[in-house]
């Protein structure tokens, strides 16, 4: 019994670890690399989320309230595979529309958002013996500037990803005890310059250094499990040099997640995460959303 | 080590709750000034022998030494576009309009994020008024309307103003 919540709990965490965390103003944020926690050859992850922005939130921490409705929903396919006994690659491909309603016009843009990828090397096994040693996993990732960025939008709806190459490290670390678990994850990431443009003229981007923080538990049920989790992201300011020089504030919020799970057998397993931006954290010079999603997974043993 | 872990989570979760700061946006509809398009001087009225009148330029483009006029003819909130009537003036008094070899833009912008929004239309309407249309600020917060001076497509002088939405 004690072995199946163990299993369990892995699987459902790999919904923890796989969930994106934006500011969806601008498709900001990194997203987490989809990687394996459990003990699975490989797995599929599928995903839809539908998210509304609730606030705006300036540098000084004033928030205020949208009076007009803004969605965005995510498709998004990840997959990961174990390459070697302790290595791993994983790829997630996003697609998204945006939309945006403004009293009776309505804009709306749909396309590929960030694509990232990611190596991933199990640095620490777990031990079902040990009460505090957790499994850790360490990883190396790159995400492509694939989807339009807010720098080169010149009407915000198309902005789809943060529009940057950027190269980020990390670790997740995950520990089961009995029906309860417990994931956490850092991850520290370097945006690179880019040269953009659009009709009000061209600019060179430079952002900086970025990071993520995450702390989760959850609580296993037969073949449910209820998770908890909160993410806290960090961006440094942005530097624009071009049709105007510009240096912008630094970009704080956090996303708290609520997951519901049911895995159905050994292969399959459904999630439903509620994502809310407004409740906790001291945000500064972002968008917060609210966000329902469902995703499938299906995974594949060794 | 249950309960310590749950109290430690819920510490967390607890200390780390939001305090909203709501604020309604500064009168989002009010113009950003009062000044309004003066029709040129006419100089036939002026007596040579009086001090010129003290008209004291609020928005001045420090490169070039004039002076911006400009009001909101259709004020731009979080929803709807603006228009805008500008003209360049002398910075002494009295003020007249002056018509130079430059290009204007105004460009929308934001600061703390550090990006635009969508291009706004400049056209001259008379010999020297002219007319910014099409301003919509992309999302609320706090933005800037940069009044560019522009010569073959370089910015000559530049006069910002903060305004939030």
């Amino acid at each position: 019994m004690s072995m199946l919540l163990k299993l369990l709990s892995s699987i459902f965490i790999l919904f923890l670890s796989a969930e994106s965390f934006a500011a969806s103003c601008c498709g900001g944020g990194f997203a987490l690399p989809s990687l394996i926690t459990s003990d699975d050859r490989a797995q599929i992850t599928t995903s839809i989320s539908q998210g509304s922005v609730k606030a705006d939130v300036t540098s000084g921490g004033v928030w205020y309230k949208r009076n007009y409705t803004d969605q965005t929903q995510i498709y998004k396919i990840e997959a990961a595979h174990i390459v070697a006994d302790t290595f791993q690659v994983g790829v997630t491909l996003p697609v998204q529309m945006r939309s945006r309603q403004i009293e009776n016009s309505q804009q709306s843009s749909t396309g590929l958002a960030d694509i990232s990828a990611a190596i991933g090397y199990e640095f620490l096994p777990d031990w079902n013996y040990n009460p505090y040693r957790p499994k850790g996993i360490g990883f190396i990732s790159i995400t492509l500037p694939t989807g339009k960025s807010i720098y080169e939008s010149s009407d915000g709806v198309d902005s789809r990803g943060r529009g940057f190459f950027a190269i980020g490290a990390g670790v997740a670390l995950t520990k089961t005890w009995r029906e309860l678990d417990a994931h956490s994850s850092f991850e520290l990431h370097r945006s690179f310059d880019k040269v953009t443009s659009n009709e009000n003229g061209y600019g060179n981007i430079k952002p900086g250094l970025g990071s993520s923080f995450t702390a989760g538990f959850g609580y296993n049920r037969g073949d449910y499990r209820f998770g908890g989790s909160l993410t806290w992201n960090y961006e440094q300011a942005v530097e624009t040099e071009g049709y105007v020089n510009s240096l912008s504030e630094e970009q704080k919020f956090a996303t708290a997640n609520a997951v519901l799970s049911y895995m159905a057998n050994e292969t399959w397993s459904y999630s439903f995460t509620y994502a809310d931006q407004t409740l906790f954290g001291n945000p500064q010079n972002t968008t917060l959303s609210q966000s329902i999603s469902l995703s499938a997974q299906k995974r594949w043993s060794r | 080590v249950k309960l310590i872990f749950a109290v430690f989570l819920l510490s967390v979760f607890l200390l780390s709750c939001a305090q909203p700061n709501y604020q309604e946006p500064t009168k989002p509809n009010a113009p950003l000034t009062d000044d309004k398009p003066k029709p040129p001087p006419n100089n036939d009225t002026t007596n040579p022998t009086d001090p010129p009148p003290k008209v004291e330029c609020k928005h001045v483009f420090a490169k070039t030494q004039t002076c911006l006029n400009y009001k909101w003819t259709k004020s731009a909130t979080a929803t709807e576009m603006g228009t805008i009537d500008l003209f360049l003036a002398t910075l002494e008094a009295p003020q007249i309009p002056v018509n130079l070899n430059y290009t204007l833009a105004v460009v929308l912008w934001m600061p703390s994020m550090g990006h635009g929004s969508r291009p706004v239309v400049v056209e001259k309407n008379s010999s020297f008024i002219y007319t910014a249309s099409k301003i919509f600020f992309i999302m609320p917060g706090d933005w800037e309307i940069r009044f560019q001076i522009k010569l073959n497509n370089e910015l000559v002088d530049e006069y910002v103003v903060k305004i939030i939405i």
